[in-house]
């Protein structure tokens, strides 16, 4: 058996800022934003 | 890398609003929010204010204890208190000596003087913090 995160359900990010924050709205939960830069 | 930890996975798809912004790409979005590090993490509401940041990414069970007082530190904006507090207590619930532990305490304080306005249930659990870490800054930030 390999490493646990091999198993883990990935997290599907969003990218557009419109989209997260009508999410929020809809669920009332709290926006997580990762800003990185692309390496 | 902490994102692949099933744990953290499943907190921030379970909890979050997940969204991940490039800092030259989305410029015109980023710049607003004053991001100069990356990777920074912010914890927005659903207005796009953001009320807690962190730079870099930590081990996760450490960034379990950050999602915590993050999420914490909106909730109390929009005067969820109780949860805010459930939220902080968390955090020392899963390990008392977690190098997050003082500030959650700290915070805790806050929270908890926001619900009751009590100066007296704010100084018990800051009182908490003093006893537990005397040398911390958090420690040292209480009047």
């Amino acid at each position: 058996m390999g490493p646990t995160w091999e198993h883990s359900i990935p997290i599907v990010w969003l990218t557009d800022w419109d989209t997260a924050l009508a999410e929020a709205r809809a669920t009332r939960r709290v926006v997580l934003i990762d800003v990185w830069k692309d390496p | 890398m902490t994102y692949p930890d099933p744990t953290v996975a499943a907190a921030v798809s379970e909890r979050f609003v997940p969204l991940r912004l490039d800092l030259f790409r989305d410029r015109d979005v980023v710049r607003p929010l004053n991001v100069i590090w990356t990777p920074t993490l912010l914890f927005a509401d659903r207005r796009g204010t953001v009320h807690y940041r962190s730079l870099n990414f930590l081990p996760p069970a450490d960034f379990l204890d950050l999602l915590d007082i993050g999420e914490a530190n909106v909730r109390l904006r929009w005067g969820e208190h109780d949860r805010a507090i459930t939220l902080l207590t968390a955090v020392t619930d899963r390990n008392p000596d977690a190098p997050l532990a003082p500030e959650a305490i700290y915070q805790r304080g806050i929270a908890t003087y926001l619900k009751t306005h009590s100066n007296q249930e704010l100084y018990s659990v800051w009182q908490g913090l003093l006893d537990r870490f005397p040398d911390s800054i958090w420690s040292r930030r209480i009047p």
